[in-house]
C-alpha cells in the first residue's frame, strides 16, 4: 500500500460509493446531537413516524445550547426563549427512540464537544458528525468529526451515512515549545492572526509536529476546536500514547478490548511520505500571549501589542472590516492591548473550559481578587469537570475570587444566559468575538483562560506572564 | 424536498460585506422557533429592527427599502455564510424569499444547507460580483436572471452576451437543484452497501459498539 495520510484511511475504510465531483457516500459511525440542530430533526422523525437507523450505542445527546447554569437549575431550564421546550422535545425524543441522554444532573453532562469525549464516546478512527460548527474539537483523537447541519442531522439518523466533499489536505506542523503561560488557545489566535479565518476553506487540517505530540489532550481539543475559525469542517491530529491512556481511563469497555483496539490505532497515523496539497510550519518558540482587538478571530495580536492601524491592513477590504471592527469595539489605533479595561470576564466554552484549562485560570486567581466592577464568570465544560475542579478546591479559589461558579453549558459563549453584558466589553476564554455574539454590543476580546483571569484581577487586559512567573 | 430550481428572475440586493456570518442572518435572539419553516422576519434581524421583537423596520437598512425589500437573490463578498453551522441562517433567507446568493466564496457548512434547502450558493470573481453589484445599484428595478443549466448570470433584457456573467456551482449540487433530488434519495439506493460496509466495520473493531453508559444510580 502507498504511503496514506490519516485523513486518507479514514475516508477509505468508510467509502462505500463515489460521487462526481470528488464526493462519496461515507458510513458514519456516531452522532452527537445538542437540542437545537439534533432536536428539529428527531421531533419531526418522530412526528413522521420513522424508525432511524442510528443505534442507541452510535448516539450520545445533551442540551448544552439553551440550557441554564445557574447553581439551582432544574431539569429543562432555559434562559432562551422556548429553550425550555426544545430541551424537553430533545430528551422525550431520546427516550422515544432509547437515546443516551445525559440530563443537566449528570455528570455526563456538559457542552457537546467537552462531555462526548470524557464519556469515551469518541473514538480514533471513525466518523463522527454532530450538528455543531465546533465538531471538529473531538478531531484532536483521530476520529474525522465534522459539523452538519439540522438537515443533515435528519439524513445521518435515516441513513448512518452521508454524502461527502472531499477536502483537501493541509498539514499544519507546530515547531517549538510555548513559554510560561502560553497555551494552545495562543498558538491557534496566532495561526489566525498569520493565515486568515479562511485558511482552510475546502481543507482537512492535521496538526502535526513536536509540539502537538507534546501537548495533552484537553490542549489538543482547544487547537481543534479552533480550527472551525480557519474556514474548516475538519481538524485531525493523529493518536498516540497521550490519546489512549486519556481512552484507557474513558471509554467503556473492557480493557483486553482497548488494548486490541489500541494496536489498531496506532495504524492510524500519517505514513512516512504521505502527501498534502498544502503544508505550512509554524514556530511557537517566543509566542507571547494573545488576545483578538476585533471582530473576527483573526484580528489577535500579541497581549504586549497595541491596536493596529487599519491602514496598515492588506487590501482595502481588509482595511474597511478592520476600521468596522475598531468602531464596534470602540478602541482607537495605538493603543496598548494591556490597558483595555474590561467590564466582564468570561471562563467557559468547548473552547477552553475542561479541568486544565480551570487549573491554568486558578493558578492565577489563587489568592487575588477580581477588580472592582468586573462581573466574572466560569461555566465549567461539563458537569464532570465542575467536579473533578471542586474535587480539587479549585471552586473555591473561583468563588474566593469573585467569580461566579456555575454549571455546565454553553451559557454566554453564544449569549444565552440573557443580555447580562449589553454593550460591555467582556474578555472570554471562547472562540468567537462576532458582533453582538456574546449580547447585544458585547464587545468580546478572546483570550486564553490564563489571561482572562489575570485581566479579571487587574481589571484591564493582562498578561498573565505579569502576574505569575514560572511555568505551566 | 425543496422545489427544483432551474431559471429565476429576481430583484437582486447587493450586500458587499466580506464575512456575513450566519449570527448576523439569524441572531441567537432568534433561534426560537422550534419547526424548520417560518423563519423569514428573522432574517438579519439585528439589522433590520429599531427594537428587536417589537418589529419596527429601521428604514436605513437596505433590506427594508423598496425594491430591495421584495429581492429574491443576494449579492455579497467573501467568506458568506461564516460562523455557526446553524442552517437557520438559510431558513430566514429561503423563508424571506431568497433562493440564490451570488458571493466570491462560501463557507462550507452553509453551502451545503444551501443546497439541502434549494437556495443556489452561486460563486463570481470579486470583479463581476462588484460590477453587477453596481450594475443593481444604478437600476435596483431591473431584475437579475439566472440559469443554472448555463452557468450565467445576466440582467434582464440584456441582449448583449458580453453582459453576462459566469458563476461557478458544484455540478452535483447544480444537479441536486435543478432535479429537486436530494442526497437522501441517493443514499436509499445505497442503503444494503452502507449496511454492509458498518456491519463489516463493527464486527473488525468491536469495540466500535461500546456507547456511553448510562448513568449508573436508580432514577
Ligand atoms: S460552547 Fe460556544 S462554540 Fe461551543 S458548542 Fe457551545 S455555543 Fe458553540
Amino acid at each position: 500500500m502507498s504511503a496514506a495520510t490519516l485523513f486518507e484511511k479514514i475516508w477509505a475504510t468508510h467509502q462505500v460509493s463515489g460521487f462526481p465531483g470528488d464526493r462519496a457516500a461515507l458510513v458514519i459511525d456516531r452522532m452527537t446531537l445538542h437540542e437545537l440542530s439534533g432536536g428539529y430533526a428527531l421531533r419531526d422523525m418522530r412526528q413522521a413516524g420513522e424508525t432511524p437507523r442510528l443505534q442507541s450505542y452510535q448516539i450520545f445527546a445533551v442540551a448544552d445550547h439553551a440550557m441554564s447554569t445557574a447553581p439551582d437549575r432544574g431539569l429543562h431550564d432555559s434562559v432562551s426563549p422556548r429553550g425550555g421546550e426544545m430541551i424537553a422535545s430533545l430528551e422525550q425524543s431520546c427516550a422515544a427512540f432509547g437515546y443516551r441522554y445525559a440530563r443537566p444532573d449528570e455528570e455526563a453532562h456538559g457542552i457537546v464537544h467537552v462531555a462526548g469525549p470524557e464519556q469515551g464516546f469518541i473514538l480514533p478512527g471513525t466518523t463522527h458528525v454532530c450538528g455543531d460548527s465546533h465538531t471538529c474539537t473531538v478531531g484532536a483523537f483521530g476520529a474525522l468529526a465534522f459539523a452538519v447541519g439540522a438537515s443533515e442531522v435528519s439524513t445521518v439518523l435515516r441513513h448512518a451515512a452521508l454524502i461527502v466533499q472531499r477536502p483537501k489536505s493541509l498539514r499544519i506542523v507546530l515547531n517549538g515549545k510555548l513559554g510560561p503561560q502560553v497555551f494552545s488557545k495562543d498558538v491557534a489566535l496566532r495561526i489566525l492572526a498569520d493565515h486568515g479565518v479562511s485558511l482552510a476553506l475546502g481543507y482537512v487540517i492535521e496538526f502535526a509536529g513536536p509540539l502537538v505530540r507534546a501537548l495533552s489532550m484537553e490542549a489538543r481539543m482547544t487547537l481543534c476546536n479552533m480550527a472551525a475559525e480557519m474556514g474548516t469542517r475538519y481538524a485531525l491530529i493523529a493518536p498516540d500514547e497521550t490519546t489512549f491512556n486519556y481512552l484507557r481511563r474513558t471509554v467503556p469497555a473492557s480493557l483486553a478490548t482497548i488494548e486490541d483496539a489500541v494496536i489498531r490505532w496506532r495504524k492510524l497515523e500519517t505514513d512516512e511520505g504521505a502527501v498534502f496539497d498544502r503544508e505550512i510550519s509554524v514556530d511557537v518558540e517566543d509566542l507571547p500571549p494573545q488576545v483578538t482587538w476585533g471582530t473576527t478571530p483573526r484580528h489577535a495580536v500579541a497581549v504586549d501589542g497595541v491596536v493596529p492601524d487599519p491602514r496598515a491592513s492588506g487590501d482595502a477590504a481588509m482595511r474597511k472590516l478592520a476600521q468596522r471592527s475598531l468602531d464596534y469595539m470602540r478602541l482607537t489605533p495605538g493603543e496598548p492591548i494591556a490597558s483595555i479595561p474590561i467590564d466582564a470576564a468570561f471562563i467557559g466554552s468547548c473552547t477552553n473550559a475542561r479541568l486544565t484549562d480551570l487549573r491554568a485560570a486558578a493558578a492565577i486567581l489563587k489568592g487575588r481578587k477580581v477588580a472592582r466592577g468586573v462581573r466574572a464568570m466560569c461555566t465549567p465544560g461539563s458537569m464532570k469537570v465542575r467536579a473533578d475542579a471542586e474535587a480539587e478546591g479549585l471552586d473555591l479559589v473561583f468563588k474566593e475570587a469573585g467569580f461566579a461558579w456555575r454549571k455546565s453549558g454553553c451559557s454566554n459563549c453564544a449569549g444565552r444566559e440573557g443580555p447580562i453584558w449589553e454593550n460591555l466589553r467582556v474578555i472570554s476564554s471562547t472562540n468567537r468575538n462576532f458582533e453582538n455574539r456574546q449580547g447585544p454590543g458585547t464587545r468580546t476580546h478572546l483570550a486564553s483562560p490564563a489571561t482572562v483571569a489575570a485581566s479579571a484581577v487587574t481589571g484591564r487586559i493582562t498578561d498573565p506572564r505579569t502576574l505569575l512567573a514560572g511555568g505551566f | 424536498m425543496p422545489p427544483a430550481l432551474t431559471r429565476l428572475k429576481a430583484i437582486a440586493l447587493p450586500l458587499l460585506r466580506d464575512n456575513i456570518d450566519t449570527d448576523e442572518l439569524i441572531p441567537v435572539s432568534e433561534n426560537t422557533r422550534v419547526s424548520m419553516s417560518g423563519w423569514g422576519d428573522g432574517l438579519f434581524a439585528s439589522k433590520r429592527y429599531l427594537d428587536g421583537v417589537g418589529r419596527t423596520l429601521d428604514p436605513s437598512f437596505i433590506l427594508n427599502q423598496a425594491p430591495f425589500d421584495q429581492a429574491g437573490i443576494l449579492i455579497a463578498g467573501d467568506n458568506f455564510g461564516c460562523g455557526s453551522s446553524r442552517e437557520s441562517a438559510v431558513w430566514a433567507l429561503r423563508d424571506y424569499g431568497f433562493r440564490a446568493v451570488v458571493a466570491t466564496t462560501f463557507n462550507e457548512t452553509f453551502q451545503r444547507n444551501c443546497i439541502v434547502n434549494g437556495v443556489a450558493p452561486l460563486a463570481m470573481s470579486r470583479e463581476d460580483i462588484e460590477s453587477l453589484a453596481a450594475d443593481v445599484m444604478r437600476d435596483p428595478w431591473r431584475e437579475v436572471c439566472l440559469d443554472l443549466n448555463s452557468g450565467m448570470l445576466f440582467r434582464d433584457g440584456t441582449a448583449d452576451p458580453g453582459q453576462a456573467f459566469a458563476f461557478r456551482l458544484d455540478p452535483f449540487y447544480c444537479t441536486l437543484l435543478t432535479t429537486g433530488q436530494t442526497e437522501d434519495d441517493l443514499l436509499e439506493t445505497l442503503r444494503d452497501a452502507i449496511d454492509r460496509r458498518r456491519d463489516s466495520l463493527v464486527s473488525a473493531a468491536p469495540w466500535l459498539r461500546s456507547g456511553v453508559l448510562r448513568k449508573a444510580e436508580p432514577e
